[in-house]
């Protein structure tokens, strides 16, 4: 009897460990992943007038790196969905960087950079409010444009 | 007291009247003449020809970047003036380990030069003290950055390499408001691809700051360049050597093989295999400072209507026994124009154009007799920075190894016998060039 508790407990600790080592690897994310240009992680949106960004980062190499855009949109029931707008995508290389320009409708994009490599992921994610140019001119001729830089 | 007055002025003057007299007697000393002196002065403006890109860092990683046609425009005479304004009412601090992003963390003017320059000719060329410009060590760069709300504008003499930097801080608000007002007019170049900072994406793979271009997608078509002689036939060639002759007429004419020799007393002018040679063997004694050299450089340049394209220093060196050489190159579409490695060889130079000054004045004049317009044919931007640095390392070391990028941008590099020339990625990695395609 005791030798087959002492069985069992083996083979629930030797599961345990198992489940605990794949959970650890699943939730492992992209080595170096970072973004450093082109959206702010700082605060979930921002607002901006100007039509591209180029986003930046680094990630080990190998990974694929995807940027989506999204639109966001009200269903019916008062919840957020998301339209795709477009798509980019790229493979880090030797250098262990990635850039991409990416063009922004005007209205809300919902922007998410995600990183793919051996089964891990990672995944950055904001919100970037284009406005109409026009509106710019009008406000610069009064107020100060937000991001100047100042 | 009236009369005391008036004859201390007679005698002032009368001093100063003898002083120029016995100076200017000795032919050696004339350029110290007090009229050349007044003008030295107010020569400390800029390095004419001398920038090869003018950077406006707008803030939020906004880059607007302008390499052609900035010499003559009104906001280069108006920013060289806050950089004079500043160098000489400022208060100056030094910086001995500055970090780029820190630098572009404010909205900022660059005047970028593709050269370090050093400390001590700074100071003739900008007309800084010797005993501050000795603690500038160089400068590639140099940035105008406005505080509006404080009323100060900081010009801040950088080197990238070295990661230093000297400052000079002035407190004007008009003029830095007017600098701030100015970020705002001057436009980019090309509409169709924006600049990154490699120091404020924190890329370490670089071993200093690089403003690089990013195209959106890949519908982006480059024009290549086309190389032709602006010498036509013989009196083309005869008009461009007359240059260097004080009386042309003068001159005596030998036909060489397929090339030509022009000589006088002092002066022989060659031309043979697309290079023209101007060599002088009069003794000049003038000054061999930096400033009186360079602008001696660059008003042969300006009375040689024979070149074409718009040009900028790309280097220069200070020559043993006295005097420099500076080198010049050609800017086509926003990107310099240089000679390839199998030129350079071929031809024995090392950019388009050389000139080397003793005793205040050039004595040696190297002109690689090419010009550069646009081809008709185009090339789609398919290869990016990245792509073009990821195929380099693989070729030179294979896969899972990279070294540190000095440098890489976008340039012509002509090789004759071509019928055009791509725009190709110049990387620079340990001190050596190498080309990458964009298609």
């Amino acid at each position: 009897m005791k030798r087959i508790i002492a069985l069992l407990s083996f083979v629930m600790l030797f599961a345990t460990l198992s489940l605990a080592a794949s959970v650890s690897v699943m939730a492992a994310g992209v080595e170096n992943f970072k973004i450093t240009g082109g959206i702010s992680l700082d605060k979930p949106s921002e607002i901006t007038f100007d039509s591209t960004r180029v986003i930046s980062g680094t990630a080990e190499k190998g990974a694929k790196i995807t940027i989506t855009l999204y639109e966001p949109y009200t269903t019916a029931d008062g919840t957020t969905a998301y339209n795709i707008i477009r798509t980019y995508s790229v493979t880090v290389g030797n250098t262990g960087i990635f850039s991409q320009s990416v063009s922004l409708r005007e209205g809300k994009n919902y922007i998410v950079v995600a990183a793919y490599k051996d089964g891990r992921y990672s995944e950055a994610k904001t919100t970037v409010n284009r406005k109409n140019k026009v509106l710019q001119a009008v406000l610069s001729q009064s107020i100060a444009v937000p991001g100047g830089g100042f | 007291m009236k009369n005391l007055g008036k004859n201390l002025l007679i005698a002032s003057l009368m001093l100063l009247a003898i002083y120029q007299t016995a100076i200017l007697w000795f032919d050696g000393y004339a350029d110290k003449s007090i009229f050349s002196l007044f003008k030295k002065s107010t020569i400390g403006y800029n390095m004419p020809y001398a920038i090869d890109r003018l950077i406006v860092n707008l803030g939020d990683n906004k880059l607007v970047v302008k390499t052609d046609g900035i010499y003559d425009e009104e906001y280069m005479h108006r920013l060289d003036k806050m950089v004079a304004t500043a160098l000489t009412n400022g208060d100056f601090g030094l910086i001995e380990t500055t970090d780029a992003a820190s630098l572009l963390s404010r909205r900022c003017i660059i005047y970028q030069y593709n050269c370090s320059i050093k400390g001590s000719d700074i100071s003739e060329m900008f007309n800084i003290p010797e005993d501050i410009a000795i603690q500038i060590i160089s400068c590639d760069s140099i940035l105008l950055r406005p505080s509006s709300d404080s009323g100060i504008l900081t010009v801040i003499f950088a080197d990238s390499r070295l990661k230093t930097a000297a400052t000079f801080t002035l407190n004007d608000k008009d003029m830095t408001q007017e600098c701030y007002e100015l970020c705002g007019i001057i436009k980019a170049d090309e509409e169709n691809f924006t600049y990154l900072s490699t120091a404020q994406n924190s890329f370490t793979l670089f071993s200093r700051n690089l403003f690089i271009p990013v195209w959106q997608d890949n519908t982006y078509m480059f024009t290549c360049a086309q190389g032709y002689t602006p010498l036509k036939d013989f009196s083309d060639i005869e008009g461009n050597a007359d240059i260097f002759f004080a009386n042309p007429v003068n001159k005596l004419n030998i036909r060489t093989g397929d090339g030509y020799t022009f000589s006088d007393d002092n002066t022989v002018v060659k031309l043979q295999n697309d290079v023209f040679e101007y060599s002088s063997y009069e003794v000049k004694t003038g000054s061999d400072d930096f400033d009186i050299s360079y602008l001696a450089a660059v008003k042969l340049l300006a009375s040689d209507s024979y070149i074409r394209n718009e040009y900028y220093l790309y280097d220069y060196k200070q020559n043993e026994g006295g005097g420099y050489s500076f080198y010049f190159n050609y800017k086509l579409n926003a990107m310099p124009v240089v000679p390839s490695e199998t030129l350079k060889k071929e031809k024995d130079i090392e950019s388009f154009i050389e000139v080397r000054t003793k005793g205040g004045a050039v004595n040696r004049y190297k002109k690689y007799v090419v010009a550069f317009k646009d081809s008709d044919f185009k090339i789609r931007a398919e290869i990016d920075y990245i792509t073009a640095i990821d195929k380099l390392f693989m070729r030179l070391y294979g896969e899972g190894k990279s070294e540190s990028v000095d440098s890489i941008r976008l340039k012509y590099c002509y090789t004759p016998g071509t019928e055009h020339t791509n725009p190709c990625w110049v990387i620079t990695v340990k001190n050596i060039d190498f080309t990458e395609e964009v298609s």
